[in-house]
């Protein structure tokens, strides 16, 4: 079923992962919905880390403003 | 070579390969001019970035995105999966990626900030809000839903929403990475067009 899937929907899946681990509710090394979703398809590791790489790449803006952030949860 | 953390591995990803998506993808554009082939060989690229245990022996995040990309296409175009590339005889002129790391290509500080900056002031207002209260102020999804008076899945409907539009966002080729005279270092059409 998911190699039907496109680009843009594998996409969508992974920044909805990614959000869910940056909020903490979601643990990428344990989490069984994730890991069966990640083994699905190489192509969801790759948007995974996309996402994620995007999350990063703004943090980095804030560390560049100097803004020191509250710890995340 | 020892194994990175996944977690250095996507920051290595976020500030030395996403800035570069959109010369990428511009690139491919022009070469091949199918766009839903363009999404599928840009997601195939990061699936091989991610099967990767390390990412310290790659010297250039943009030179290995351009690299991988073409090499994809190729493959494609062996397998004959794109039957139609607009001139083929371009292939040839694919060799004018530079496999030098980039010094100056190294997104600046200043500049890095600026596309952040940029990234963030396209979003729609409700998801602007979320986004830089969670991401710039570290404000967790629980504390932005009382702020609100929203649920957190609200919160995180929202996240979401602005990490999708900013993956779009990264798509385009108008991010402050460089002059319009570095990006067309890449076009396979140099040759022509001096």
């Amino acid at each position: 079923v998911s190699m039907h899937q496109t680009a843009h929907e594998i996409a969508e899946q992974a920044s909805k992962w990614a959000t869910q681990i940056d909020s903490g509710l979601v643990d990428p090394d344990t989490h069984p919905d994730l890991r069966s979703w990640l083994d699905a398809n190489p192509r969801h590791r790759g948007a995974l880390l996309r996402a994620e790489a995007a999350l990063s790449f703004i943090d980095r803006g804030r560390a560049l403003a100097g803004i020191v952030p509250k710890p995340k949860p | 070579v020892p194994a990175q953390s996944r977690k250095d591995i996507v920051a290595w990803v976020g500030s030395h390969v996403l800035p570069h998506e959109g010369a990428v993808r511009s690139w491919l554009r022009r070469w091949t001019g199918r766009a839903q082939d363009i999404d599928d060989v840009i997601q195939e690229a990061y699936s091989r970035l991610a099967a990767l245990d390390s990412v310290s022996h790659i010297a250039s995040g943009r030179a290995y995105l351009f690299q991988t990309t073409r090499n994809i296409v190729l493959e494609q175009v062996r397998r004959s999966k794109i039957v139609r590339i607009d001139n083929v005889t371009d292939l040839g002129s694919l060799n004018i990626i530079d496999e030098a790391p980039p010094v100056e290509r190294v997104v600046g500080g200043a500049r890095e900030l600026a596309q952040v900056e940029k990234l963030i002031e396209q979003l729609p207002l409700a998801c602007k809000r979320v986004f830089v209260l969670r991401r710039i102020h570290g404000e967790s999804q629980r504390e932005i839903a009382r702020m609100f008076g929203i649920s957190e899945s609200a919160v995180e409907k929202q996240a979401v929403r602005g990490l999708k539009l900013i993956l779009k966002a990264l798509e385009g080729d108008n991010l402050p990475t460089e002059s319009k005279e570095d990006a067309s270092e890449h076009a396979p059409d140099r040759a022509r067009n001096r």
